[in-house]
């Protein structure tokens, strides 16, 4: 004969045990997410961080050859990669793209340039930065 | 009954501890990523003030080359000697000063200095 009432109470007992563990599994889990949730968060913020200062970096960089007398061309892109380093177009994750106006004048030209920095991938422009440079022309005292 | 209660209560502090101490982690990991960024942010506003003092030098220079070569007039605020032509440009905490040396008509870039402006923070009584 089957005890119906002994039955009931060992299925309470196991409930009993199962429920705060599963309770506390869930709780585990849930505080899981969060936290890999703030950690994603925080790789963002430094990856935004890192593309700002890199951007920086080499508007800056190309700022100096323009002060130097380098005037690049109207329009001309200058591809890097993660590392700053040169490269080709295809290798690129970051470009720079500068815009270059002149000024002549009779004893010079002041040339102005818009060097903008972008990330290859998504073109989304990161810094930019405005420079000019004035060059006297040649033979004037 | 009672060891069963025991077991999942150690784990469960053990959990516990390990969650908080990623949390703290995380919550670190959160601020030194927000400072980075931040910190990089004041740098692109420091450069961008720099060049704008820089860029302002260079409109000046082809001012006064224009003036030395008698194609212009005397840029403003220069301030003008027998050998010399000085100015000195200020934008936000940055100030530029430049001199020209004259020679025979023509001239050299005796000085080019950029520098960033000190306020000295005297709201303490130290004495």
């Amino acid at each position: 004969m089957i005890d119906y009432e002994e039955k009931r109470s060992e299925t309470r007992h196991r409930m009993g045990f199962m429920t705060p563990l599963l309770v506390f599994v869930l709780a585990f889990v849930a505080c899981c997410g969060v936290i890999a949730c703030v950690f994603l968060r925080a790789a963002v913020i430094s990856d935004e961080a890192a593309r700002e200062s890199a951007g920086i970096a080499l508007c800056r960089s190309a700022a100096e050859e323009f002060r130097a007398g380098e005037i690049p061309e109207n329009g001309e892109k200058a591809y890097f990669t993660k590392d700053m380093a040169s490269c080709a177009e295809a290798d690129a994750y970051y470009y720079i793209e500068t815009e270059v106006t002149a000024a002549e004048t009779e004893t010079g030209a002041l040339y102005a340039g818009k060097i903008t920095a972008y990330t290859a991938g998504q073109d989304k422009e990161i810094y930019a930065l405005n420079v000019r440079c004035y060059q006297p022309k040649e033979g004037t005292p | 009954m009672s060891r069963n209660r025991f077991r999942i209560g150690s784990i469960a502090v053990l959990f516990a501890v390990v969650v908080l101490c990623v949390a703290i982690f995380g919550v670190l990991t959160v601020s030194s990523a927000v400072s980075d960024r931040r910190a990089a942010e004041r740098y692109g506003e420091h450069v961008e003030v720099l060049y704008a003092c820089e860029n302002a030098g260079q409109d000046w220079l082809s001012e006064a080359d224009a003036y030395l070569k008698g194609a212009g007039d005397l840029p403003e605020n220069t301030e003008e000697t027998e050998t010399t032509l000085k100015t000195e440009i200020t934008r936000g905490n940055m100030q530029l000063e430049i001199c020209l040396n004259k020679i025979n008509g023509s001239y050299e870039i005796a000085k080019w200095r950029c520098t960033a402006r000190w306020q000295p923070d005297d709201s303490l009584n130290l004495g």
